[in-house]
């Protein structure tokens, strides 16, 4: 089990990734998005409050994600939803992109011998 | 987002918080938990709730303004806090930005400020020549041969200054200053009117026919109370006696400008033209008078130097054409701004110094306290460091800390200044009390000059007090200050840095307070010392010559005026606020340097009238009522003209010939008697040789001005007596009322201007110096009482007493007071050399002036090490040695 936390050692920009993955389902609030990370990695990446807030506000500050208060269709109460942005679609596939670049690099650093088979 | 969208953005986020906390709440509620575990299993998953609020925050990108902003509340309080040294330091800063920016005010009025036209920087003045005088006036002939022949000049006017009349309908007649110019004055400086228009070179020819003038705006508003209406209206001028011509006035000049030389102010302004054809037209045509100042605008091209070369070369043409007139005569250019800086000579100079010394004082005394205060605060600065505070964070918080002082400092003082430059007027001693007449007004303006200086200096200081922290954190050094809750010593170095400035500083109060006693004690000479004129009631009225037999009723009349004690009669009296002395050309026979002749200032009086004014006959005898137009003339001569023409020879019944200025030619004359020396123009001025004529032989037998001054003097003061003189001339005849009348107290006074002016200055400045010099020490020995706390803890608990404590602290001070002393007469020296031409009958270096100094100045700094030393004496030494 891991927590995302960028005190941690999970690479920077990882957790950015993984929101913008989310949100490109559509809008979410705060607690929804780390509800869906921690639900689909099966609970191994514990989402950490402290990090995702400050995440998501940095997103909206470079204009990847826009926010608005908005009724939650099942609960009678307003949540602070944030929506992707045509920024924030180019900057996910950007990101997806090097995170793939990285993942092959580190993998045949790894597995050498499954390359060559 | 905007900083004030701060707060808002803030509970944005507390918002968003709470609901997803909430919610996660309700969730945990449907998973079954109860609500109290559902509250508490939320906040767990949640965390600390002010961190993540801190950690977004940082995401906004403001946090350094917030940041600013909190280091500007944290500044506040800590000044709040310690009120003391708060109030000092503004306080410090004020006094030295305010009066250095009232005296930059000052300064700027009176000389740095350009004339108030178009590209003034083009200006130049030109002036004629002689090795006796550097600024002298050309005649208008000479004046149109320079324009004609100068190609450096875009254009070359002329003005100089007359009286004018402008009868009342009751008979009697306004007196007005004039200012003759030629017509193309107002091309040349680009002078646009505030009403109508003014004259041009293109009006030139049809000016006599048609004469024509242009009011100043103080007139315009004094005597037609601002009615516009006055443009195209004529109004009468006299001349002479019967004859009253009328000019039409073709516009209004704007308030902005009044005359080329600050402080001045003309009613009327009239070309060359109008005045040559309605009043002494030989005034303009013969190459004898010389009254004219001219003022050039520099071609495109050219540059000052150039056209001094020109003028030199015109002039000495001139002097080849004209041997008589122009004998060793030449000319020279100046730029205008030269011309402001000459005038401002060395009072502009040791003002100026003065801004500077106070200015620097006043930051180094801030600085200093500052200095001190950065020890006592060492241990939160390191206490912040050591818990991992970076330098440049602590070092921003006390820049900040220091220039919101620095901002308090400057508000302080630009009140303080405006307050000061209200109170200039007042400083600026007031032109002669008269009847007939209205001064000058010179008034004093806040414009973008004074903020652009204000704000200049005020940059300055922050930078001074913005050097302050960066040293403090950078020499910090973490263990031994923590170690000891004290700062780590400062290094010998920095100390003698501090010490070198206090040095300075006693130096500088010193020296001001030694110029402050040498000027004041020079006014005082004024006042009390032997002058050659009396300082009884006298009061002077300067009008017309009538015929003798008017003259004589007159005088008749005025005797007979209560209060009145002594009637005398001469062309003009002393210290007399119109151009400097009249001259005769005169030659001694004997004498080898006066057989070709020269120019001697000269009166032509009453007898009685040098018992009047004052001026003592040392030898011979003075004139009498023998001497009338049948003998042959007599003279009186100034002690300085026996000395410098007769030396070792007596002049009692010598001969000097005087230039009648008519076909009689030179005309001999005896040496009656001698005189003391007595001003001319004004107090403190070099004596020179000066002839008296009788009256009698004056008016028939040389060439007569037409002008007389009747001296009284009176047993009541006597300006009260001026209306009853007045109305005596006026009901003999309604075109002797005087031009003005004013007393001879009231011109020495106002001669004695300049000597108050100084003094009363640089008093308040030497008050001013000595209040800095006792905040530094007080500043300085606090802060060695502070840092020397553990050694005379030590020394107490070794056994020694309160007495050698403070004896220990006096020490200091007196070593510190020695040097400074010291430092202090070097600079008088210095001093002396730019005063001694402004000092009247005392020696710049007076040893009662440096007596006075230096009592005030131990005085002064016993009290300033009076707290300090209190406070050392009163340490504790367990309390004190606790520390370690």
């Amino acid at each position: 089990m891991s927590s995302i936390d960028k005190r941690n050692g999970l690479l920077q920009g990882t957790l950015d990734m993984l929101v913008l993955r989310t949100l490109l389902y559509g809008p979410a609030h705060g607690h929804e998005i780390g509800k869906h990370i921690q639900r689909t990695t099966n609970d191994f990446l514990q989402m950490q409050h402290g990090s995702l807030y400050p995440a998501l506000h940095r997103l909206e500050e470079r204009g990847w994600v826009v926010s608005k208060w908005e009724t939650a269709p099942d609960r009678n109460r307003e949540f602070k939803y944030y929506r992707l942005t045509e920024k924030g679609r180019k900057q996910l596939v950007v990101e997806e992109s090097q995170w793939k670049q990285m993942a092959e690099a580190v993998a045949r650093v790894m597995w050498p011998a499954a390359e060559e088979s | 987002m905007r900083w004030w969208g701060f707060g808002k953005r803030d509970v944005d986020l507390e918002r968003e918080l709470q609901a997803d906390l909430e919610l996660e709440e309700e969730e945990q509620r449907e998973n079954g938990l109860s609500p109290e575990e559902a509250h508490y299993a939320a906040k767990r998953a949640f965390g600390n709730v002010p961190l993540i609020r801190e950690h977004t925050r940082e995401t906004w990108g403001w946090t350094r303004l917030e940041q600013f902003l909190r280091d500007c509340r944290h500044g506040l309080r800590q000044l709040y806090k310690s009120a003391g040294f708060t109030l000092t330091s503004v306080l410090t800063l004020a006094v030295g930005l305010g009066s250095a920016s009232a005296i930059f005010c000052l300064m700027d009025t009176l000389w740095l400020h350009p004339i108030h036209v178009p590209h003034a920087s083009q200006l130049v003045r030109v002036f004629s020549t002689t090795p006796q005088d550097q600024e002298g006036y050309f005649s208008y002939f000479e004046y149109q041969t320079f324009m004609q022949r100068m190609r450096a000049f875009s254009g070359l006017a002329a003005l100089g200054a007359r009286g004018s009349l402008m009868p009342r309908p009751d008979g009697t007649s306004l007196a007005m200053d004039v200012n003759i110019v030629s017509s193309n004055f107002f091309d040349v400086l680009d002078v646009r009117p505030q009403l109508g228009r003014v004259f041009t070179s293109a009006d030139a020819a049809d000016l006599r026919a048609h004469p024509a003038v242009v009011l100043g705006y103080r007139f315009w508003q004094h005597e037609f109370n601002g009615d516009p209406s006055i443009v195209g209206r004529s109004i009468p001028l006299r001349q002479g006696k019967n004859r009253i011509y009328q000019v039409q006035v073709l516009g209004v000049l704007p308030s902005s400008f009044r005359e080329i030389d600050p402080n001045s102010d003309r009613d009327l302004w009239m070309p060359a033209e109008v005045w040559e054809a309605n009043t002494s037209a030989s005034e303009l045509t013969s190459h004898r008078f010389r009254w004219f100042h001219l003022v050039g605008r520099l071609a495109p091209d050219a540059t000052a130097t150039e056209a001094n070369a020109q003028a030199a070369a015109v002039a000495s043409t001139l002097q080849q054409a004209d041997p008589t007139y122009n004998h060793n005569r030449g000319a020279r250019v100046l730029s205008d701004f030269t011309y402001r800086m000459n005038q401002a000579g060395t009072t502009g100079i040791v003002l100026f110094a003065i801004v500077a010394g106070v200015v620097l004082l006043s930051t180094v005394n801030v600085a200093h306290l500052l200095l001190a205060r950065a020890l006592t605060r060492m241990p939160e600065v390191t206490l912040r460091l050591s818990l991992g505070a970076t330098r440049a964070v602590v070092a921003c918080q006390l820049l900040v800390e220091n220039l919101l002082l620095g901002l308090l400092g400057w508000a302080a003082g630009l009140g303080l200044a405006a307050g000061m430059i209200a109170l200039l007027p007042r400083l600026l001693v007031s032109e002669p009390a008269m009847l007939n007449s209205y001064g000058s007004g010179t008034t004093f303006h806040l414009d973008w000059r004074f903020f652009f200086f204000a704000g200049l200096l005020a940059l300055v200081t922050m930078l001074l007090l913005a050097l302050v922290p960066l040293v403090q954190v950078a020499r910090s050094q973490l263990i031994p200050a923590l170690q000891t809750g004290q700062a780590g010593r400062t290094t010998a170095h920095t100390s003698a840095v501090r010490r070198g400035a206090l040095w300075l500083q006693i130096g500088i109060s010193f020296a001001l307070l030694i110029s402050t006693g040498t000027l004041v004690r020079s006014f005082l000479n004024t006042q009390t010392r032997p002058i050659g004129l009396t300082r009884d009631q006298v009061l002077v009225a300067f009008t017309q010559d009538p015929d003798d037999a008017t003259r004589a009723t007159v005088l008749t009349n005025l005797r007979a005026l209560p209060g009145i004690r002594t009637v005398a009669y001469g062309i003009r009296s002393p210290l007399m606020p119109s151009e400097s002395g009249i001259a005769v050309r005169a030659l001694l026979p004997d004498h080898p340097e006066l057989r070709e002749p020269v120019s001697i200032k000269f009166n032509a009086i009453s007898p009685g009238f040098l018992g009047v004014t004052g001026t003592r006959v040392l030898r011979g005898r003075a004139f009498t009522d023998a001497e009338d137009e049948s003998g042959s003339m007599t003279v009186l001569i100034s002690r300085t003209m026996a000395d410098k023409y007769f030396s070792g020879r007596d002049p009692i019944g010598q001969h000097v010939r005087i230039d009648s200025g008519s076909a009689r030619g030179f005309l001999d004359a005896v040496i009656l008697g001698i005189t003391e020396d007595a001003p001319i123009d004004h107090l403190g001025e070099m004596p020179e040789p000066f002839l008296y004529v009788p009256f009698h032989q004056y008016a028939t037998k040389l060439s007569n001005m037409g002008e007389m001054t009747v001296v009284l003097s009176t047993v009541p003061n006597a300006m009260s007596m001026a209306q009853s003189v007045r109305q005596a001339f006026i009901h003999v005849n309604p075109l002797l009322d005087p031009m003005f009348i004013t007393s001879q107290p009231e011109l020495l006074r106002y001669s004695a201007g300049n000597y108050q002016m100084t003094a009363e200055l640089v008093t308040a400045l030497g008050v001013i110096g000595l209040a800095l010099t006792v905040v530094g020490l007080y500043g300085f020995l606090a802060f060695l009482v502070t840092q020397r706390r553990r050694e005379i803890g030590i020394r107490m608990a070794l056994g020694g007493t309160r007495q050698a404590t403070m004896l220990l602290i006096l020490s200091d001070t007196t070593r510190m007071a020695a040097i400074g002393l010291v430092v202090g007469l070097a600079l008088a020296l210095v001093a002396a050399r730019i005063e001694k031409a402004a000092l009247f009958g005392v020696s710049p270096l007076d040893a009662f002036s440096v007596a006075m100094a230096f009592a005030a100045l131990v005085i002064a700094m016993l009290a300033a090490a009076w707290l300090p030393a209190r406070r050392a004496a009163s340490v504790e030494p367990m309390e004190a040695l606790r520390y370690e």
